[in-house]
């Protein structure tokens, strides 16, 4: 809801309102290569040193003007637009060609202020020249000064010496500064003024709108005589944010969520502090165990997602500052009408359009789950032992990388060193433990046996062995062959055999590593709202997916938003249309409600102002009124 | 030349190129889809996407390297996406894993809140220790794919 001076708000809800407007245009353009350029950011922070602006308000023939509610849920983000005529002859401010072009040039700043026509006169206000000082300025007590032309200024006397604008003092209405007295300034003399000033000051008008100048003016030359309007479109900040991106700083855990805001519109898009207002959304922390960065968005959908958690959506107010608007429905109204005399009628259209009436938030835990895959093999190994060899300790990986974990290894032994002819020691498996306490390779130890020194033992016995003699046949029947009868070589051959067996020995191991794959991934938290005994059939589900949703921080955060989201969506199907006198105070969000207790929210507010008309709305609106749906 | 009706479904299903979050059920499998050419092979997985049936022959697409298409192993996330034929592929693993919601049912009369209600479902292989573990044998044989609640109850569709 618009703030506004609690006079303003008197009479426009209980007398007959004069509404006027004013509308500036700040040239911003022409200074972006001085090495302070005006911008937007400044204009909308009150940078006393911005140039001052144009004000057309007087060339104004009406300014359609549309501000609309964003549907975050549905995927839409919106900001407000306007259209204005300029009564422009000889096309002076024509952007093409004409002698003030630099003015209605896209990328120009539009404010619009609108109030009270409603002047009242004030006769011979006195002030003196000793107070003012030479050359001082004299203020009427803040108010500003409807017409320069209009105002009086006697010397000395109520008729004495009639001061001339523009030659012996000027007027700045705006601010109702009367300055530069000059040469007609006499120290210690009276001086009268009679002007008339606005009920309600300029100064004290909300600002309505505030915008860039976007595409080319159109010019229409109405008649021979050179009377011409332009047309032109100016649309707030929204529409810029939207069509630019930027990537977050990855913020760690604990980094509460408005200071993830705040970050994003101070160091990604280069606001200051003045341009923003959070509030007091995103108290809480992120709770996610990994940082979490907005990559490649336009910032103000980052901002709509982390004030999603919160139930707000960024807008921009009228004076360009970016705020959060509550999108809960059953908030209390802003505004509570005693009577209907500023409505004239409520109308509910048409829409065949089939609403959702079942919401499916999807939220992501903070903290990781262990996913564990079906035993299985996970690695095999073999190894070769003989009597060259020790023991033997092979390392195994589980994944070539050596990243995969796994539970509950083990050694399968498809063939054993222990099957061996001479049997060498047992295989153990031992899985090796990292930093983190995780398995991801081991080891498999085998005792070996170190069979060398027997081996040379054995040769040692087959050298002693050659040296023990055969036995000569000398007598008796096979005496005259000549043969020998073995005994040495027998041992040496016995001995050589235990040589060959040693050496044969080979342990052939074979061996696979069971286990239990696992890894660790979010777990994604589904929460669905609906319409109790809706059949599936009927069943109209909007999804909304977000990161920032857990139920780590707050209990089943998520299904408090799918709740808090279904409640919304149904409201908005129950649409009216009303046409009002425009109360200044309303803005798209905000909640009204009637004599009778029917509540409405407003979704949207399209009017046309144009001088001296008692400015009509139309609001497009939803009922809230409990009890009340589709 | 196709008819207006199929270029509408046509332009349906090349608007609805959405990815699911799943789990894999199955080994990945090898399948010649063209039984003229057996060379041209094809690996498929089956993946839970918390419907009431999973979601079958998931081409898996390999990755360059060693490790090929170990990523849509048995119990592992992924992600699968539509292509524009309509035909679902793993595009990859999955940072995290879908799960059995809950669903509040609305009462607009009264404007409450219901108790919450598991909504969904999963797939799982049904283990070997069924019958040991339930003295029952159910719909589904061991080692084929069953449809469970949120409770971890077989349900029948």
């Amino acid at each position: 809801m618009r703030d506004l001076d609690s006079e303003l708000i008197d009479i426009q809800t209980h007398a007959f309102r004069l509404p006027e407007f004013k509308l500036f245009v700040y040239d911003i353009v022409s200074t972006r290569k001085d090495a302070s350029p005006e911008t937007m950011g400044r204009i909308v922070a009150g940078d006393p040193l911005i140039s001052d602006p144009l004000d057309l308000s007087d060339f104004v023939l009406a300014i359609s003007k549309q501000e609309v509610s964003s549907d975050f849920l549905q995927g839409t983000l919106a900001g407000d637009s306007l259209t204005f005529q300029v009564a422009d002859k000889n096309l002076t401010y024509d952007p093409v060609g004409g002698s003030e072009s630099r003015w209605l040039r896209p990328g120009n700043v539009v404010r619009v202020h609108e109030g009270e026509k409603r002047a009242e006169s004030y006769v011979n206000e006195t002030f003196n020249g000793t107070d003012v000082g030479v050359n001082g300025t004299y203020s009427v007590a803040g108010r500003d000064i409807v017409r320069a032309e209009d105002v009086v200024i006697w010397k000395g006397s109520i008729g004495g010496t009639l001061l001339e604008l523009d030659t012996d003092y000027s007027i700045n209405e705006f601010d109702g500064t009367i300055t530069g007295l000059g040469s007609e300034w006499v120290a210690a003399t009276d001086y009268y003024v009679t002007y008339d000033a606005h009920a309600i000051p300029v100064q004290d008008w909300p600002i309505t709108f505030t915008g860039t100048i976007s595409g080319r003016a159109g010019a229409d030359e109405r008649d021979r005589n050179n009377n011409a309007t332009l047309q032109v479109t100016a649309v707030d900040r929204m529409a810029a944010m939207l069509k630019i991106t930027t990537t977050s700083a990855a913020y760690p855990q604990g980094t509460s969520y408005q200071e993830m805001m705040r970050a994003l519109l101070e160091d990604d898009v280069g606001m200051s502090a003045d341009e923003f207002d959070l509030l007091t959304v995103g108290q809480n922390n992120i709770t996610s165990q990994v940082t979490t960065q907005l990559v490649d968005e336009s910032p103000v959908l980052s901002i709509a997602k982390i004030a999603f958690v919160d139930g707000f959506v960024p807008r921009f107010r009228g004076d360009g500052v970016l705020t959060l608007f509550p999108t809960t429905v059953t908030n209390g109204p802003n505004v509570i009408y005693e009577d209907l005399d500023l409505f004239t009628g409520f109308a509910r259209p048409f829409n065949p359009v089939d609403g959702p009436n079942q919401v499916e938030v999807l939220g992501l835990s903070a903290e990781q789950t262990r996913i564990e895959q079906p035993r299985q093999v996970i690695a095999t190994a073999n190894l070769t032992l003989g009597f060259f060899g020790g023991d033997a300790s092979i390392l195994v990986k589980f994944s070539d990388d050596g990243t995969q974990q796994a539970s509950n290894t083990d050694l399968n032994a498809i063939s054993s060193v222990t099957g061996a002819l001479i049997p060498f020691g047992a295989e153990d498996w031992n899985p090796i433990f990292d930093n983190d306490n995780g398995v991801r390779s081991g080891r498999i130890d085998v005792a070996g046996a170190f069979y060398a020194p027997l081996v040379t033992t054995l040769y040692a016995a087959r050298i002693a062995a050659s040296y023990i003699p055969d036995t000569v046949v000398v007598a008796g029947i096979g005496a005259s062959t000549g043969s020998t009868i073995s005994v040495g070589r027998i041992i040496e051959g016995v001995a050589a055999i235990a040589i060959a067996l040693v050496q044969a020995t080979i342990g052939r191991g074979d061996y696979e590593i069971l286990g239990c794959p696992y890894e660790y991934v979010f777990e994604e938290i589904r929460r669905v709202a609906r319409v109790a005994d809706v059949p599936l059939e009927d069943r109209r589900s909007v999804t909304v997916e977000n990161h920032l949703l857990d139920n780590d921080g707050v209990d089943d955060e998520v299904q408090e938003v799918a709740n808090r989201e279904l409640i919304g969506v149904r409201k908005r199907q129950n649409t009216y249309v009303t046409t009002m006198r425009h109360d200044l105070r309303l803005e798209p969000y905000d909640k009204f409600r009637l004599p009778d207790g029917r509540e409405f929210i407003i979704s949207s507010i399209t009017r046309t102002m144009s001088r001296g008309d008692n400015t009509v709305a139309t609001l497009q609106l939803f009922e809230t009124t409990l009890g009340v749906f589709p | 030349m196709k008819t207006d009706t199929q270029k509408l479904v046509d332009r349906d299903i090349r608007s609805r190129q959405e990815t699911r979050r799943g789990t894999v059920l199955t080994d990945a499998k090898r399948v010649e889809f063209n039984p003229a050419n057996v060379n041209e092979t094809v690996f498929v997985v089956d993946v839970d996407i918390g419907g009431n049936r999973p979601v079958r022959d998931v081409i898996v697409k390999s990755s360059s390297g060693i490790g090929g298409r170990a990523y849509a192993a048995v119990g592992k996330p992924v992600d699968i996406q539509r292509n524009q034929g309509g035909r679902w592929f793993c595009v990859g693993a999955s940072d995290r894993t879908r799960n059995v919601g809950q669903a509040q049912e609305f009462d607009e009369s009264t404007e409450t809140f219901g108790p919450s209600l598991n909504d969904g479902f999963s797939s799982r292989r049904r283990p070997y220790s069924y019958y040991a573990d339930n003295l029952a044998y159910g719909t589904a044989g061991y080692g084929s794919t069953e449809i469970v609640d949120g409770d971890d109850n077989e349900v029948t569709l």
